[in-house]
């Protein structure tokens, strides 16, 4: 248990830390770059895909449900409240965090393994705020877009499963998914997903950063990175839609 | 290089775009950014109805809730604060009723605006429009488990109905199982005659004899064909034709006699020379003889009060009483004689008063009269027997009620008891004062009095 808190107490003082030199100049902004490009574009296409495929088995399970109260109508307005609301931006930071945070973990365990923190630690250079930051920025930055990217893709999946099975129009089906959606629907679980990004890059980075298991430690910072970031990510949704609910009460249902 | 910088740019703008272009979509289903204007409804019981639900206008979907105002005490209501696309205002006028409605069966609720009436202005920015209540649920179940509970009795009812329908046809069934059973059995006439042979043999010999009868009236009606024919050969017919005609002529004999005797009643029944029929001419000679039968009496009637003729009248004895009255009654020496007969009878002797006061005559009364007749047997003659009635009653009326009636009562029993005629027998009520020199100042009682002989 002691370990626990320890842990628990060394996380948090990352993230302090993060957050602290996040905003201290000089501001990395070349490594940011580097890292959304890493983070974000190289994502998009898992996620793009991801999302499609979740928008046809979505519709294939929630339609038939739908027609037999004779609320097929609704099928979209079900579809965009499930993706913009929650899939989007859960789904979308599970799939970060599955291929970014495990990333970030082994490539910062790795330097640390072989010593290149060491080196730029030597050149006079902050390693924290030259590797961790622009790594952690870069999820907050781009997590919010993927999950966009997400929702649209979900939309889409689910269109093409409605318009084989009734041939609705895109115009019509649009309409309808948007019907129901309040900003309160979009805008906060959106947003929320910045504490999903910040979560993965500093979770990732922590076990890359402190690792000092050599070649070893490299396989279990990512593992590790990715159990836990996914883990924290599911219970700070928790906390966050219940803030959302709280901000915003007319969303709750 | 160059190519992560594409990537990540092309990944940021089509991120922020989706991000910008999600933010529209939403506006533009909520108008957020068209003109708008603002009305106010209130409702008792919201039904569900939050912040940012739906308003639509005639079905079109043209604003939302944007607040909510609790009300302050039982009896206020929440006022909702609506906000309308500005398009909409032409159709939404001051007498637009608002109602919750619910989108399908699952569906969100919502707020549906009526369009309102042509000739109502339209609504000002601010306005407060009238609203209906959403239905009650619990209210409309009521009515339901009311109406189950009616088709229900009717249902009952009409079981009930069917099965005693159902009983009466498995009755009737099983009779008419049950006779056909016994016809099969050959129980009862009609099985009788299909089963018994004997029967049916005795029906087949009726038949036969019918046949045989048949035959012999045949028979006989030639025999009567013959009969006709021998008639007629020997002129019989001829004969009866003759008598016939005979018997006409006397009924035509008959016919003329009865028709002068009804001309001679007809000449005697009809009309004289000046037009008057018979019975009118009767009608009046009858009237001229009552005339004069009264002419007649009254001239007999002065004849009896005439100095030449009273004399005669009063040896008569056809002297009228009725016509007396009591004064001159008690003055007339003719009744005032003392050798006049006289029995007095008391009241009590011969009355008797029931309940009422009415007194009729005692047997033991009539008793003592027939004691008093039975003494006068020997004397009466053609002079007739007189009943004085008397009373001392307090007033006169009822002194000459009384007096006449006690005569009346001894007056029907004398005649009825020896067959007496009306002229046999007068009466005279006389109060309470007997005649003068009788011997009696005051009487309460029945006097009957016969005449002397000399004075007759």
């Amino acid at each position: 248990m002691r370990k626990l808190f320890e842990f628990v107490g060394k996380v948090a003082r990352f993230g302090l830390q993060v957050i602290v030199k996040t905003f201290r100049p000089p501001i990395e902004f070349r490594q940011i770059w580097s890292q959304i490009a890493e983070v974000g574009s190289r994502s998009l296409p898992l996620v793009a895909a991801s999302g499609l495929a979740l928008g046809v088995v979505m519709t294939l399970h929630t339609r038939s449900t739908l027609v037999t109260f004779g609320a097929g109508a609704m099928i979209p307005a079900v579809q965009s409240i499930a993706f913009f609301v929650e899939i989007g931006p859960l789904v979308a930071a599970l799939l970060v965090a599955g291929r970014v945070g495990a990333g970030i973990g082994a490539v910062i365990a790795n330097m640390r393994a072989t010593e290149q923190i060491d080196a730029i630690e030597a050149l006079s250079i902050d390693s924290f705020k030259f590797l961790v930051v622009p790594r952690v920025a870069a999820c907050v930055l781009v997590l919010p877009l993927l999950t966009t990217f997400m929702d649209f893709s979900g939309l889409l999946g689910g269109y093409l499963s409605e318009y084989a099975l009734s041939h609705i129009s895109l115009r019509l089906y649009v309409t309808r998914a948007f019907t129901n959606l309040d900003w309160a629907n979009f805008v906060p679980p959106t947003l929320k997903t910045v504490v999903f990004g910040f979560i993965i890059g500093t979770v990732s980075s922590f076990f890359g950063y402190t690792t000092n298991e050599g070649a070893e430690g490299v396989g279990r910072a990512a593992t590790n990175s990715v159990v836990l970031s996914s883990l924290l990510v599911i219970l700070a949704d928790i906390i966050l839609v219940r803030c959302i609910f709280l901000a915003f009460p007319e969303s709750a249902i | 290089m160059q190519n992560r910088n594409l990537t990540v740019g092309i990944f940021l703008v089509a991120g922020v775009a989706l991000f910008t272009l999600s933010l529209f979509l939403i506006g533009s289903q909520h108008k957020v950014f068209a003109r708008h204007f603002e009305v106010y409804t209130e409702f008792a019981n919201l039904d569900g109805l939050t912040k940012g639900g739906k308003v639509k206008v005639a079905g079109f979907d043209g604003g939302e809730i944007v607040d909510i105002a609790v009300p302050g005490s039982p009896t206020a209501k929440f006022r909702l604060k609506l906000r309308i696309e500005e398009r909409l205002h032409p159709v939404v006028r001051a007498d637009s009723m608002v109602t919750i409605a619910t989108e399908g069966v699952v569906g969100d609720k919502f707020l549906f605006i009526h369009t309102g009436s042509a000739q109502a202005a339209e609504t000002s920015s601010g306005a407060t429009l009238p609203s209906k209540e959403p239905l009650n649920l619990a209210d409309l179940m009521e009515k339901s488990a009311g109406l189950l509970n009616d088709a229900g009795g009717t249902m009952k009812t009409a079981g009930q109905k069917l099965n005693e329908t159902l009983d009466t046809a498995t009755t009737t069934i099983r009779n008419a199982n049950d006779l056909i059973v016994g016809l099969k059995q050959g129980k009862g006439t009609a099985g009788m005659l299909l089963h018994d042979e004997t029967t049916a043999t005795r029906i087949r010999q009726s038949i036969e004899n019918v046949h045989q009868a048949t035959a012999s009236l045949n028979q006989t009606a030639r025999r009567a064909d013959d009969l006709v024919s021998d008639l007629q050969s020997r002129q019989l017919g001829q004969k009866a034709e003759e008598t016939l005609s005979n018997a006409r002529s006397a009924t035509q004999n008959i016919k003329a006699t009865s028709q002068r005797i009804r001309q001679t009643v007809d000449d005697a029944t009809g009309p004289d020379d000046q037009g008057v029929d018979t019975a009118t001419n009767i009608r009046q000679s009858v009237s001229n003889l009552n005339q004069a039968t009264e002419n007649m009496s009254e001239d007999m009637e002065a004849l009896k009060h005439n100095f030449f003729f009273r004399g005669f009248f009063k040896h008569r004895g056809y002297y009228s009483l009725s016509h007396l009255p009591p004064d001159e009654y008690r003055r007339d020496k003719l009744f005032s004689d003392s050798r006049n007969h006289r029995d007095w009878f008391e009241t009590d002797d011969l009355f008797t008063s029931d309940r009422s006061g009415l007194e009729t005559l005692s047997r033991s009364g009539g008793a003592r009269i027939d004691d008093a007749i039975d003494r006068l047997s020997d004397s009466l003659g053609p002079a007739p027997l007189i009943v004085e009635g008397y009373s001392t009653a307090q007033n006169s009326p009822e002194q000459l009620a009384d007096s006449r009636n006690r005569a009346m009562l001894v007056r029907d029993y004398i005649r009825r008891r020896f067959h007496l005629d009306a002229q046999d027998v007068v009466i005279q009520s006389l109060g309470d004062r007997p005649p003068a020199g009788v011997g009696k100042d005051r009487w309460n009682g029945v006097c009957i009095v016969l005449l002397h002989s000399n004075s007759r």
